[in-house]
């Protein structure tokens, strides 16, 4: 699934790791849910959107 | 249970020296009655599922996506590679199970032989053995295929 993590932890000058201890989850599978090789569960989705202020649809829509 | 990177290695590493001092335990104290038999190999599997338990839930959802996947083509290949193969040819090789067609006054019979419980451990803990074998080499397989992929 395509999406604008990469654009959206940029802004706000985040690393992987960073972000991902902020959501809860391993920095490897940040980075497989960024690259799209992984799909991430909704309330996960719904996690990393409110953590940048956004929709769900800003962050998964069609990039 | 939140994801915590710590918690699984512990949890895991934990599964692994409960399963290896359990076995010790076994081979250092003979002989075996079949009720230290049954308690050890319950103890083993309460405690390693237990343990299991929080060693998969200590993973986020990404990494049990995985574990998932892995656990199952790597079932596939234990079953194809491992089990199909080995256990039943062995299983038929083996004079212990043979036993009852040799007659005892060939002397071809086992000279020791373990109670049922401890065959039927053996190879219940072959087939998981095999089974995590082959969950690690999809792991292997995964990683090369990722990275083919780019």
């Amino acid at each position: 699934m395509k999406n604008r993590i990469k654009v959206l932890r940029a802004e706000k000058n985040w690393s992987q790791a960073e972000l991902a201890e902020r959501i809860g989850i391993a920095r490897q599978s940040l980075n497989a849910i960024e690259n799209g090789k992984a799909d991430p569960s909704l309330p996960l989705g719904m996690r990393i959107a409110k953590i940048f202020g956004v929709r769900v649809e800003d962050v998964f829509g069609e990039a | 249970m939140t994801y915590s990177r710590k918690r699984y290695w512990l949890a895991l590493g934990a599964v692994l020296a409960v399963s290896a001092s359990m076995t010790l335990i076994f081979l250092i104290f003979e002989p075996h009655s079949a009720l230290m038999t049954t308690a050890i190999s319950m103890a083993v599997v309460a405690v390693s599922g237990g343990l299991g338990f929080v060693a998969y839930f200590s993973l986020d959802e990404i990494q049990r996506q995985n574990e998932i996947r892995a656990w199952y083509y790597g079932g596939l290949l234990a079953i194809l590679f491992g089990f199909a193969p080995f256990v039943l040819l062995m299983s038929n090789s083996l004079l212990e199970t043979m036993t009852r067609f040799v007659p005892g006054a060939s002397g071809m019979g086992p000279s020791k032989l373990h109670s049922p419980t401890v065959y039927f451990g053996l190879g219940a803990g072959m087939v998981l053995g095999m089974q995590v074998m082959g969950h690690l080499i999809a792991h292997v397989v995964f990683k090369i295929a990722g990275r083919a992929r780019g």
